[in-house]
């Protein structure tokens, strides 16, 4: 198994997306981080009015990585059918349900190396802005590290989310297509309709997991949060896996 | 001794019947033609036969094994079939890297293959910007990496000179003479008829000969053969062909 994601890392590795890995994450926190920043420091935003304004300041890094862990997680599994590369993938490996775990595992490594780029950036950003509006940050504060390293433990999940959504669907286009639809409108409805249920969606568990209640629709502990997750991300893995071992292959 | 058979294989796409029917054995230690009209059967049996799509009845096997239930499946057997592309803007030597890793293949021998199929000066490049008869190379550099002792090609010399088509008839020979076997197939029936010792021809998913050349009476009389067998199959029945 081993091998197997090493295998997966070095193709990550070996192609020119590397620089799609390193570059897109540095621009996207960087902008979501003056987003998130812009809205926690406007008039009556959440610095002025009260706790959780840290945190909402901060929150642009788990954004960033978990939309971008998920995407990249995806594309580990349908660039194989983009550029082909599946069937010299599926010889090798016959056991095409450890081929997706392997991917899985890869895709949670690349969700790593995107929350601490956009940990990196978003507090590159944040401190010195914040500062110059008189907010001291400390990165050892609770309230500060601990939403970085919820970026860190929510990324790795939506990796292997999207590992599973792009194994049930295949197609690049439409696997991104549903990945955007369902975190940036899906989701927004759900909770806008039903805002208990932001508790077990993937992006409310993110937020529970980073404790960010400035939405004010959160309101599960961090340990649900990380348990809807881990459920989310578990399920979709397997199924994805079940499709992909019955499916026939060019 | 039986290095694969093919028993009763059918294979349909919804109401597209691609192989039906469809046995035959490849023995060990030769080189086996596959041979059929475009629409056959063929590429699709081979897939079969390598566990990529699931038979719709009847098997396909490597010495009584599925190719799913074989191990180390590169260790065995090579394969090169025309599906199998390459990530434009992956290194040649990184595509074997990544297989290699993945079969726990010795790193070193990522060079041997690339020396082997001459590819050594082109293993640095990008994979985009090569030609049809060096992603050829590749394909077939690929499939040596496990040193299997059986190879299954599909259409192998597509894209190469006639230099690469002699040096690839000259390596399957040299290949068997140390206990080989190699199953290839084609549709280049000269080029097959110097190159085999055995054939199959499919003609509509089904297998209508399976024969020594010798038996057929020597290289000249397949052409003939073939097309008698494969102009007989009556059109109306013919499924595979969309």
């Amino acid at each position: 198994m081993m091998s197997l994601v090493r295998a997966e890392l070095l193709k990550v590795r070996s192609s020119r997306d590397v620089w799609w890995i390193a570059i897109v994450p540095v621009l996207v926190s960087a902008a979501t981080t003056a987003s998130f920043v812009g809205y926690a420091t406007s008039a009556g935003g959440p610095l002025e009015t009260g706790e959780p304004g840290i945190r909402a300041s901060m929150y642009g890094a788990v954004f960033t990585a978990t939309v971008l862990a998920m995407f990249y997680g995806a594309q580990i599994v349908t660039n194989e059918f983009r550029h082909g590369t599946a069937t010299a993938t599926f010889l090798t490996t016959a056991q095409r349900r450890r081929v997706i775990a392997a991917k899985a595992v890869a895709a949670a490594v690349t969700g790593v190396v995107l929350a601490v780029i956009a940990a990196a950036v978003n507090l590159a950003i944040a401190v010195p802005w914040l500062a110059s509006l008189g907010f001291e940050i400390n990165i050892l504060d609770p309230e500060v590290g601990g939403v970085l390293v919820s970026a860190a433990a929510s990324a790795p999940l939506f990796g292997v989310l999207g590992v599973g959504l792009a194994a049930l669907i295949r197609n690049p286009t439409v696997t991104i297509i549903v990945a955007i639809a369902w975190l940036f409108f899906v989701e927004n409805v759900l909770m806008t309709a039903i805002p208990a249920s932001g508790n077990w969606l993937p992006s409310g568990a993110a937020d529970a997991i980073a404790g960010n209640r400035a939405v004010d629709i959160t309101v599960a502990p961090i340990w649900a949060g990380a348990l809807v997750l881990l459920a989310w991300a578990a399920v979709t893995l397997t199924a994805g896996q079940a499709v992909m071992a019955r499916r026939d292959l060019a | 001794m039986t290095a694969i058979e093919v028993a009763g294989l059918t294979k349909s796409f919804g109401t597209v019947h691609a192989v039906r029917d469809l046995s035959f054995v490849v023995r060990r230690g030769a080189i086996t033609g596959f041979l059929g009209p475009n629409g056959a059967g063929k590429t699709t049996t081979l897939r079969a036969l390598l566990g990529l799509v699931a038979p719709t009845s009847g098997t396909a096997t490597f010495a009584g094994r599925r190719y799913a239930e074989i191990q180390h499946p590169t260790h065995e057997i090579g394969v090169v079939l025309d599906t199998i592309r390459f990530h434009p803007g992956r290194r040649a030597r990184d595509h074997l890297r990544v297989l290699a890793l993945a079969a726990d293949i010795r790193p070193s021998r990522v060079d041997e293959v690339l020396a082997l199929v001459e590819l050594t000066d082109a293993a640095h490049r990008r994979v985009g910007g090569f030609s049809l008869g060096m992603r050829q190379r590749l394909a077939l550099a690929a499939a040596l990496l496990g040193e299997p002792n059986l190879l299954v090609l599909d259409e192998p010399t597509n894209g190469l000179d006639p230099h690469g088509v002699a040096w690839l008839r000259g390596f399957m020979r040299s290949f068997v003479d140390v206990g080989g076997t190699v199953l290839v197939s084609s549709h280049q029936l000269a080029e097959i008829a110097q190159s085999v010792d055995d054939v199959v021809i499919v003609a509509d998913g089904r297998s209508v000969l399976q024969s020594s050349i010798t038996e057929l009476g020597g290289p000249a009389e397949l052409e003939r053969t073939f097309l008698e067998l494969t102009t007989a199959a009556p059109a109306s029945q013919n499924g595979a062909l969309r």
